[in-house]
């Protein structure tokens, strides 16, 4: 049965005011996640999908700006929350893992340092209790002599172990939800597999719901309860993952699947989609994979799709998605 | 016939030890390297980041020194080339980087960049390089007539094409491609793996290809070498890769590239447990061991050789073979 949603996202709109014009970076997106879930936002890069992570924790700064909608965590709107709420929020019932764990933590103080303020400044514990969570922490996320490490600088880890400390600080006041941008695409193969497989059974201990923003399939096949997969600043498609990955809806996300190359599968040529993302600037209101898309016909050239029901939880935005679809479904 | 030959190639860097201070401390960045390349091959080498890839691309287009070893173009040793000798050697070895970025001169415009190469080696009148230039600019897939533009008017997959066509000017026989897509988007990705793949056919190009991505690497070479801290630890036909990689490195790597499909999720195991050590104190027998689920006694005390298991395939491991 499913749970009530711990997170709900209606219509997120942010934009970006530029001397050029204005760049809307997140076109109106809605999504739901449950308790111990987690959905996969895949995208190109540019696609919007570090800014709809920032709007969420309300850290757009001008030029930027929320135009429009509700991100509801616990039944409250945390874009209608004051700096001073927000800043009890973050951390607390949202947190966040960046792709690059040098530039997210402080070079001058130690690893300890940082995790026992993140406690500190949320809970009412004492130092020595702090100090003891956070090397509970450390030791849960998989990182040895926790002890040692604790007087550790940022630089004398290695990017595997800083990025595991940006996970346990991250999980340390047990966040509901986890927004993890990009968490293992700097770091090597096997640092990937090991930091998936830490957060996985972090996320089962603490039933944390994760958002995880990535552009590599692989990884979403591998996490993913959903999918949204972003192009241009909306969602094109959502649905359930071996849903999507099976019965791909949207042509983009069709070719995107296509175009990864597979280790068990030699094939001659893979197709790739042609051109590139479009600039965000001033973008039309019409269906924004148009210029590439290798199915388009007359009709595409309307109003923007909407994000239309194709099956029981799986959504696309495309005209010819429905059609297909409703075709297939019609007897013959 | 090889060719391109590389026989028992070291590098090792000093390892800096603060200001002034030289610790004798030597980072082993490529430690013992043998192996061959046919015409028309591609090669593909794989690793962890520090393995020593990059390093080993770098020696073979000559733009690092090597410690010690030989290299041989077309039975011909250039390990010691230099002068004019070297300068015409890299006419035949080209080499294409990882970031399309930061391997282009921003204050030159696309047509400068690309036509350097022709200047420099005096290849025809003004005229017919401008010529060749269009030429190029077609046969990577951009618009001859955007001949004018600089690298900041163009996106990353279309600066890696502009990288693509420097390299190709001088209508070289080897290419050393070094992680050419790794900072792409996905879909990007392809195409410029496709174009390679098109060019390769096209000129009869040989290959070097140098990527962390083990999927993308299968796609485009013939073989795969296996490089772990300085040493290549397996040599195998790509069409093994999967059935055939004997290495538990080699097969600890396989097995941690994430499937991009999610009914297969729960199939999988972390095999390779840590990540590599210091390259500066390799740990002695074999460099894998204390990551290795199946090491032995044999493991920590002796350093295996690469060894042939069979025909065009060869491993370094104590476990294989003999």
């Amino acid at each position: 049965m499913p749970g009530e949603p711990v997170l709900a996202v209606d219509g997120l709109e942010t934009i970006f005011l530029t001397r050029h014009g204005v760049v809307k970076a997140v076109n109106g997106i809605s999504f739901a996640l449950e308790a111990g879930k987690t959905l996969g936002l895949v995208g190109e890069s540019g696609c919007g999908k570090t800014v709809t992570s920032l709007s969420l924790l309300g850290l757009i700064e001008p030029p930027g700006k929320i135009l429009s909608g509700e991100v509801r965590l616990n039944g409250y709107n945390l874009l209608s929350l004051s700096q001073k709420q927000l800043r009890q929020v973050r951390g607390k019932e949202i947190s966040l893992v960046f792709q690059n764990p040098m530039t997210s933590l402080n070079p001058v103080l130690t690893v300890g340092t940082q995790i026992i303020e993140t406690i500190i400044s949320h809970e009412r514990v004492s130092r020595a209790e702090a100090r003891q969570r956070a090397l509970d922490l450390l030791t849960r996320v998989g990182l040895p002599y926790p002890e040692k490490l604790m007087k550790c600088y940022p630089f004398q880890l290695s990017g595997g172990m800083r990025q595991r400390a940006m996970i346990a600080m991250a999980l340390a006041l047990h966040p509901k939800v986890l927004i993890a941008d990009e968490p293992t695409t700097a770091l090597d193969v096997t640092v990937q597999a090991q930091i998936l497989t830490e957060l996985r059974r972090l996320q089962t201990e603490f039933n944390t719901a994760i958002i995880l923003i990535t552009h590599d399939l692989g990884v979403v096949a591998e996490m993913a309860d959903e999918v949204a997969v972003m192009y241009a600043g909306s969602i094109v498609e959502y649905g359930g993952v071996i849903e999507v990955f099976e019965n791909p809806g949207h042509p983009y996300t069709r070719a995107l699947l296509r175009s990864v190359p597979h280790l068990d599968r030699k094939c001659e040529t893979l197709e790739h989609i042609q051109g590139q993302p479009p600039s965000l600037l001033n973008i039309p209101d019409r269906c924004a994979f148009l210029p590439r898309c290798p199915v388009a016909v007359g009709e595409c050239s309307g109003p923007r799709p909407p994000l239309e029901a194709v099956a029981s939880k799986h959504m696309v935005a495309c005209y010819q998605a429905c059609k297909v679809r409703a075709r297939e479904l019609q007897p013959a | 016939m090889s060719l391109l030959e590389v026989r028992g190639l070291i590098k090792h860097y000093p390892a800096g030890g603060g200001f002034f201070r030289a610790t004798g401390e030597r980072i082993r960045a490529v430690d013992g390297v043998s192996l061959s390349l046919s015409k028309g091959e591609t090669l593909g080498l794989v690793g962890e980041s520090g393995c020593g890839k990059s390093t080993l691309g770098k020696l073979i287009v000559r733009l690092e020194e090597p410690t010690a070893g030989k290299i041989f173009y077309n039975s011909r040793e250039i390990t010691s080339l230099s002068g004019e000798n070297l300068r015409e050697l890299r006419c035949k070895i080209q080499i294409i980087f990882q970031d399309p970025y930061s391997s282009l001169n921003p204050r030159q415009t696309v047509g400068s960049i690309i036509g350097e190469p022709l200047a420099n080696f005096k290849v025809g009148a003004k005229e017919a390089q401008r010529q060749r230039v269009s030429e190029l600019l077609e046969t990577v897939g951009l618009n001859p007539e955007h001949i004018s533009r600089y690298p900041h008017e163009f996106s990353g997959g279309q600066l890696q094409r502009i990288n693509i066509a420097r390299a190709l000017a001088l209508r070289p026989e080897l290419i050393v491609c070094d992680e050419p897509v790794s900072s792409l988007d996905v879909s990007i990705r392809v195409q410029i793996l496709n174009l390679l793949r098109d060019l390769k056919r096209r000129f009869g190009l040989s290959y070097i290809f140098i990527s962390h991505d083990l999927a993308a690497v299968s796609y485009l070479a013939d073989r795969i070498a296996v490089m772990y801290l300085g040493k290549i630890v397996e040599v195998l036909p790509t069409g093994d890769l999967l059935s055939g990689a004997c290495h538990p490195y080699a097969r600890g790597l396989l097995a941690a590239v994430p499937v991009a499909d999610p009914r297969q999720r729960y199939n999988r195991q972390v095999v390779i447990q840590g990540e590599p050590p210091n390259p500066a104190s390799p740990p002695p027998g074999c460099r894998f061991h204390p990551r290795c689920p199946e090491a032995r006694q044999v493991c920590r005390e002796k350093e295996p050789v690469l060894q042939e298991v069979e025909e065009g395939h060869m491993v370094a491991c104590h476990l294989v073979g003999g």
